[in-house]
């Protein structure tokens, strides 16, 4: 790990992204056929579709919008297309987009006669965005440009051996030169909050990672529920993880070792720069969202038996250290990390090899969740919808 | 590669980097453990007895509560091992 240097486009606002999507964005569930439409229909876009957004209330709406707007203001996308049924919650939508200087444009059900007119509109509208973005050019940003996002899905006890340490090395590497990593999936920190909260770079920041976990046992106790019951799951057993802590101890290695700066809330743009935590929850595809929203250009998805899922904004790195993942579900992976297994590579030489195929990702190369499209958006939800 | 990622002097169970078969001789941290039953790959073995109702360690952590007694040697997982957080 020597060269933080990539190639990335460079946004109104100042930011890099590392793609250079036109994102059409469902402002709420009734228009997600239309968005899935125009996205099919124009090359150079993403759909963006969500659950929800009409009678959301309080916190559960204001998450949504910034959830939302969060992933058109993402460094990847050039400009936004958002859709809706009705104007008001496409325009709460697209109007922070509007406020970063990106080109943002509103399609409305409604206001275009049904359902196949706003397809018309909207296929028409992406068609000039695509091509006034494909004029873009790559051009040199080192690692202070850049926000990493960790998850692991599907982990195992390999995740915990080799690919989240290994992650870790490199999340000190951006750190240290000056970039961004955010960890998120609190349920993942029980157990593993003592050695957080020491890790912390204030004891207001210990004490917040503290309480953001004694928030979520105490949900799960006041429902009656044992987490042990979904967490560990089945597969991540079956791969040698027996409890929670266990699971929690192997999954915060992936933010290395430097400070935790500050805690953040779902979706929230972190202000400060380093080491990040955000209170998200631990479902790879509401965690993607969460990272992607809050700014992240890349996710480092670790995997110990396999995931397929991809966030449609911010290419999401599939990266496992199990030989026998590799062999069982290579088609969903980008990162082999298994010749720590095999071929006894040191954990520094295993961390240089993703770095490798990091700097590669940031630089244009497509990852197996973008080529095949299985990309999904799911924005947490906190209430009822009234 | 080693036998098993042993993590922390405090720990009480190591994990494995390949499939074991009973009665195999591990190096742990320079010590030998003889196998009592078969381990699979990246699962956990004791190195040393852990008697029921007392934590496992690993990471230099508590990971749980032993269930029943643990001999040096045995594989440790959800038959011997349980949560101790997050109950409802």
């Amino acid at each position: 790990m020597e060269n933080d240097t990539f190639l990335g486009y460079r946004r109104p606002d100042g930011r890099v992204g590392v793609r250079n999507h036109v994102a059409v964005i469902s402002a709420s569930d009734n228009a997600n056929f239309v968005v899935s439409r125009i996205a099919n229909l124009v090359l150079g876009t993403v759909a963006v579709t969500t659950g929800f957004g009409r009678g959301e209330i309080g916190p559960d709406l204001e998450q949504h919008i910034r959830t939302l707007s969060g992933l058109g203001l993402n460094p990847n996308v050039y400009g936004a297309i958002v859709v809706s049924l009705e104007p008001v919650i496409a325009g709460q939508v697209a109007a922070p987009i509007r406020e970063s200087g990106k080109p943002v444009e509103v399609v409305t059900i409604d206001e275009c006669g049904g359902s196949m007119a706003a397809t018309m509109a909207g296929v028409r509208i992406a068609q000039r965005m695509a091509i006034e973005a494909s004029r873009m050019a790559r051009t040199p940003a080192d690692f202070s440009c850049l926000q990493i996002g960790l998850e692991c899905g599907g982990s195992d006890s390999t995740s915990g051996m080799v690919a989240n340490p290994a992650v870790g090395l490199l999340s000190d590497f951006a750190v240290t030169h000056g970039g961004t990593v955010v960890v998120s999936e609190v349920a993942e920190w029980i157990g593993a909050e003592r050695a957080l909260a020491a890790q912390a770079a204030t004891p207001e920041v210990g004490q917040a990672i503290v309480a953001a976990v004694e928030r979520t046992e105490a949900y799960a106790k006041s429902v009656g529920l044992d987490i042990a019951s979904t967490n560990p799951a089945p597969d991540n057993i079956k791969g040698g993880l027996t409890t929670l802590e266990e699971k929690s101890l192997g999954a915060v290695k992936k933010g290395g070792t430097t400070p935790i700066r500050q805690l953040t809330r779902n979706g929230e743009p972190p202000s400060e720069r380093g080491l990040i935590f955000m209170d998200a929850p631990a479902p790879g595809v509401e965690n993607i969202t969460a990272l992607a929203a809050c700014g992240c250009q890349v996710i480092i998805f670790t995997t110990g038996k396999g995931n397929a899922v991809g966030c449609p904004v911010a290419p999401t790195i599939k990266v496992t250290s199990n030989p026998y993942t590799v062999k069982r579900v290579g088609e969903n992976l980008d990162v082999d990390l298994s010749q720590a297994f095999t071929d006894g590579w040191s954990l520094p030489q295993t961390a240089d090899h993703l770095y490798g195929c990091l700097l590669e990702h940031l630089n244009g190369k497509l990852t197996t969740a973008e080529v095949l499209g299985d990309t999904v958006v799911s924005v947490t939800r906190m209430g009822f919808t009234v | 590669m080693n036998d098993v990622v042993f993590l922390n002097p405090r720990d009480s169970v190591a994990t494995t980097t390949r499939a074991f078969e009973a009665g195999e001789e591990l190096q742990v941290d320079g010590r030998a453990v003889r196998l009592l039953q078969a381990i699979p790959f990246a699962h956990k073995v004791a190195v040393k007895p852990i008697p029921q109702g007392q934590p496992v360690y690993k990471y230099g952590e508590p990971i749980g509560l032993a269930t029943a007694d643990i001999a040096e040697g045995e594989l440790v997982h959800t038959h011997n091992l349980k949560s101790n957080r997050g109950l409802g």
